[in-house]
């Protein structure tokens, strides 16, 4: 009965949530106060429908319940708990449902902390999520349902595709699908804004924390995603610019400029129109993203199901909103009320440069995408867009950007002063050229951008640093209140320092990755190899067997000179039920590097196939994207100063005013 | 009726929820708007200004920018709402909450729900095979075995059957393939890995699988299964009237109590209701496939004539296609094809008197 519940409530669920599409805007257009106050409890509803929904589908994953098609086909009575549950989310129906649980949650949170909020503005948000909401919901229940019943029960079910059988999915698409529909409210936002033709620094306000929550669950999750591929497919890369990546990417490139602008619109009330339009092209690329993903458009590791019927009703979903934003953009935009002019030497100055950067390599990232598509589509020729196209345009544009970060940073509102900043970022030049020089001579030969991609890593954190600094010092202080100063700025700047920081880390990281070593061999036991600064030895190759699985290991044992420094293991597993042999690499971190270890093939004789990766300074990747996250988060518990004007010159920072999450 | 009970408790907490903010007692503004928002940012100025975060310049630039955003505001939401047009929306607006919702909930979940089935958790079922440790025990030995010994061909033959019946159709259709590859051509694996394919593709005989059970039957043409899963690929197909003759001769070839008797005989059934007493109509789609087969038959024989069962099979098909003078030629090339062998002539004689054919060339009943 449980099951049948969870259909029903899915099913309600789309009911409700075309109530709150309708009432609510019905009255945000006729001011009708008692029919806007129906959006707070129609999101809550429809929000616990979902949820109990999808708690019934998750019950019946953990009870193992083989009347439910989809617990068959993804699900194993053997499987540990832990993969019953995220097992959910490992197959089509499932994460669409978690991509609507989101979505719902968000407009949820969206009712709850708008006691603040307009409500004409909530009215036609909530209206507008609930729109999203409805439209998933019945592609869910009409094509994609995961609560369809056997009569016929197998005894058993076939198991989680093994790949998937790891902790990273536990994680990665929760963090990634959080991050994606976060761009929803953005979206929502600016769609009842066209509505009502009134968009302000009182809509900035309120957007600007669910974007920043939308972009450090994207940053997240993608980082994650990054990392699980590093560690589960065995071939020790960490991007690919492979298109399902890249539909990740797009929108936090977007998201990202998108983050910037409305600082902007709240501060000066500018960039408005450019904003509006931002959080609508956002969201189209998570849709975009979605659609690629789940049409079956794309073939990976990601589309576990293609189907055509399903990716031509996700392609008449977004035709629909992205269409709908972008029509109701170009129709109620050149209404809105255009924010002042500013000067182009000022902090909002460069926003617009990082912003017109950031959207562009979104489109050099969108167009090396679609492009093998629409070939393939017009003439049948598969060809493959890969790391050179992007190596040629979106990376040149993210170096340029990241050049150009710490004078934005340390600008003023309104009225920069350039030659003064210039001089204040002196030292940090200073130090960027010098720690190239190092690496230069350091590391004589290999590719000489490398060094000057860990200048420019030093360059973003040194320019982070001189910001706080500059915040902070004042001549005749003292260094003890220099550092009151600084621990006082406000969480947001702090936020900005440590994002723009982290950056900086992962840049490094990504540059240090020339350097890496790669040593494929054939050996016997006992027979050392040496990998960059290690030498590894096999010591044996044995089998095991696990839970649901088989493995044939390799364990070699890791020296540094003459001093062991521990052991690494790598495997090929079978899993129970599954032809499909893995490959699980061993991943050992010795300061900020890795040691990583894959094996190929473990021969008759005893002989080991393997190749070995010494990776220095990878760590810093998902390390500053962490650190990103972070400086996010810092950024989202700030409450923000809610004078939406500019205080003239950073003369007198604000002492701390009173603390809340 | 317990679920029935449960989903109505489901839409009335929904929609009563929907319907509160509509009881509420009106009032012209519930919450806050614009106004406030600006007015809690001039009297946020004025404390920040007390306490000394702001100087006077910078308070006084920030209150008159945001007096002039709320003038904007005050002057673009003073529009007059009429009471009487109010109450009509909300009483329409309540009638969709009341009525709309619920209704579409429920038509949609009559369209897809299956109310009656009760919830099956694994540990719920007694009598089921994966509850029972010994066979998951074997197929593990088994699994384990095959993974050190890949060439053990009576392995995947055993493995095979029990895959399928567990409902993990692709492991069953690699381990029949393993079999068939190791032990080499043999009508039970070829018509398992048949069924396999055809479950794998959700009860569908497709093209694939037909060529497995062909293939098993050109093995061993009294092959149950084979014979039966062909049948079924015809009913598929929508050719009835092939694949009543189909089942009806494996009928004949059961014994009548099995299950397997009782299976066919109820495909049995359900096509003679459709079909009525013509076996086959010479003139409709259906009878182009066998036609088809009788030429090639026909094409055979003309090149090969010492098939006795042939020809009788031929003279047959050609009886029931209601062709008489194809019947009149097949009868005389048969009869001299078997000139040279007297007890052939004779067989042959016997056979055409069973079809009521004379045995004098040109002279049909």
């Amino acid at each position: 009965m449980i099951v049948e519940i969870g259909h029903f409530a899915l099913i309600l669920a789309f009911a409700t949530a075309l109530a709150q599409t309708v009432l609510p805007m019905w009255g945000a257009v006729s001011r009708d106060p008692s029919l806007m106050a129906m959006a707070r409890p129609s999101a809550l509803i429809t929000f616990g429908l979902v949820l109990i929904a999808y708690g019934a589908l998750t019950m019946a994953y953990i009870g193992s319940d083989f009347s439910v098609a989809n617990v068959v086909m993804n699900s194993h009575s053997s499987k540990p708990l832990i993969y019953k549950i995220s097992g959910v989310w490992s197959n089509h129906e499932g994460s669409m449902l978690l991509w609507v649980m989101i979505l719902v949650l968000f407009a949820a949170l969206v009712a709850l902390r708008s006691a603040e909020m307009p409500e004409r503005l909530l009215a036609s948000v909530l209206s507008v999520e609930g729109a999203i909401a409805a439209a998933f919901l019945i592609f869910i229940i009409l094509t994609s349902n995961p609560f369809l019943r056997l009569t016929d029960l197998p005894a058993e079910g076939q198991g989680l595709n093994p790949i998937l059988e790891d902790p990273g999915l536990a994680i990665h698409p929760p963090l990634l699908y959080l991050g994606y529909v976060g761009f929803s409210v953005a979206f929502s936002f600016a769609v009842g804004a066209l509505i009502h033709g009134r968009i302000d620094a009182v809509w900035a306000r309120f957007v600007r924390p669910w974007t920043l929550l939308a972009w450090i669950f994207l940053t997240l999750g993608i980082a994650m995603g990054s990392y699980w591929a590093y560690y589960e497919l065995g071939w020790g890369g960490w991007w690919f610019w492979d298109p399902v990546e890249n539909a990740s990417l797009m929108p936090w490139l977007m998201g990202t400029a998108l983050l910037h602008s409305t600082v902007v619109m709240e501060k000066r009330d500018a960039l408005k129109v450019w904003t509006i339009l931002l959080s609508i092209l956002t969201f189209s690329l998570s849709l975009l993203g979605t659609f690629l993903v789940r049409s079956g458009v794309i073939t990976s590791v990601h589309s576990f199901a293609s189907d055509p019927a399903r990716g031509i009703f996700i392609l008449g979903i977004l035709t629909f909103f992205i269409g709908g934003g972008l029509v109701l953009f170009a129709w109620r935009g050149p209404s809105l009320k255009q924010g002042g002019l500013f000067a182009p030497v000022s902090r909002e100055g460069a926003l617009v440069v990082n912003n017109l950067f950031l959207a562009t390599s979104a489109v050099a990232v969108l167009v090396g995408t679609l492009y093998p598509l629409v070939l393939e589509t017009l003439n049948g020729n598969k060809i493959s867009v890969g790391a050179p196209y992007f190596n040629l345009t979106a990376v040149p544009l993210f170096v340029v950007l990241l050049m150009l970060v710490p004078f934005g940073q340390s600008l003023a509102w309104k009225r920069g002063d350039l030659l003064g900043v210039g001089q204040r970022l002196l030292a940090a030049f200073g130090l960027a050229v010098l720690a190239m020089i190092v690496t230069l001579a350091a590391r004589q030969g290999g590719p000489v951008a490398a060094p000057l991609g860990i200048g420019l890593g030093v360059w973003l954190i040194a320019g982070s640093i001189t910001d706080v600094f500059y915040r902070s010092y004042r001549r005749g202080l003292s260094w003890s209140s220099v550092l009151n100063r600084a621990l006082g700025m406000p969480r947001s700047a702090w936020g900005t320092a440590l994002a723009h920081a982290g950056m900086g880390l992962t840049v490094i990281g990504i540059s240090a990755t020339v350097w890496g070593v790669e040593t494929l061999a054939v050996v016997s036991p006992n027979e050392a190899l040496s990998v960059g600064p290690y030498r590894v030895s096999l010591e044996q190759a044995f089998k095991r067997t696990g839970q649901g699985f088989r493995e044939e290991v390799a364990r070699f044992i890791v020296m540094e000179g003459d001093q062991a420094k521990g052991s690494i293991e790598t495997s090929k597993r079978i899993h129970t039920g599954r032809e499909m042999p893995t490959t699980e690499a061993g991943i050992v971190t010795y300061g900020l590097g890795q040691l990583y270890a894959s094996v190929n093939d473990i021969l008759p004789d005893g002989k080991v196939s393997i190749r070995f990766y010494w990776k220095p300074l990878v760590t810093l990747i998902w390390g500053g994207a962490l650190v990103m996250a972070f400086g996010g988060m810092l950024s989202l518990s700030d409450r923000r100063a809610r004078i939406a004007v500019s205080v003239k010159a950073r003369r007198t920072m604000p002492a701390p005013s009173e603390v809340s999450a | 009726m317990l679920i029935w009970l449960s989903i109505a408790l489901l839409s009335g907490c929904a929609v009563l929820g929907l319907l509160w903010p509509l009881a509420k007692p009106t009032s012209e503004r519930h919450g806050r708007d614009d106004r406030d928002f600006y007015l809690g940012q001039l009297a946020d100025i004025e404390r920040d200004k007390s306490r000394g975060l702001l100087d006077e310049v910078t308070a006084e630039d920030a209150k008159t920018e945001a007096a002039r955003r709320l003038l904007a505001v005050v002057r673009d939401d003073d529009v007059g709402v009429d009471p009487a047009r109010r109450v009509r929306r909300r009483k329409l607006a309540s009638l969709i909450a009341l009525v709309c919702v619920p209704v579409l909930a429920f038509t949609l979940y009559g369209q897809l729900g299956s109310p009656n089935l009760p919830d099956q958790p694994i540990s719920s079922r007694s009598s089921n095979l994966g509850e029972n440790p010994d066979l998951s025990m074997m197929i593990a030995k088994v699994e384990a075995r095959l993974a050190d010994h890949p060439e053990d061909g009576m392995g995947w033959g055993t493995i095979a059957p029990i895959y399928l019946s567990l409902g993990r159709y692709d492991d069953a259709i690699k381990a029949f393939a393993n079999a068939l590859k190791i032990l080499g051509e043999s009508a039970d694996l070829r018509s398992g890995l048949g069924e396999a394919r055809m479950a794998s593709a959700d009860g569908i005989v497709t093209a694939e699988a037909l060529v497995d059970f062909n293939m098993a039957l050109a093995d061993d043409p009294t092959n149950e299964r084979g014979q039966y899963y062909r049948a079924l690929a015809a009913e598929q197909d929508g050719d009835k009237s092939r694949a009543l003759v189909l089942y009806q001769t494996l009928y004949a070839s059961l014994s009548p109590n099995s299950d397997a008797a009782r299976l066919v005989s109820k495909h049995l059934a359900a096509l003679s209701g459709i079909q009525g007493k013509s076996a086959i109509d010479p003139n409709g789609p259906q009878s182009d496939m066998i036609k088809a087969m009788v030429a090639r038959l026909d094409a055979r024989l003309a090149t090969d004539g010492s098939d006795l069962e042939g020809w009788v099979k031929l003279l047959r098909a050609y009886q029931v296609l209601g062709d008489g003078a194809k019947v009149k030629a097949v009868f005389a090339r048969a009869k001299a094809a078997m000139s040279a062998n007297p007890d052939g002539l004779a067989r042959l004689n016997a056979a055409a008197q069973d079809l009521g054919l004379s045995n004098e060339p040109g002279i049909s009943n």
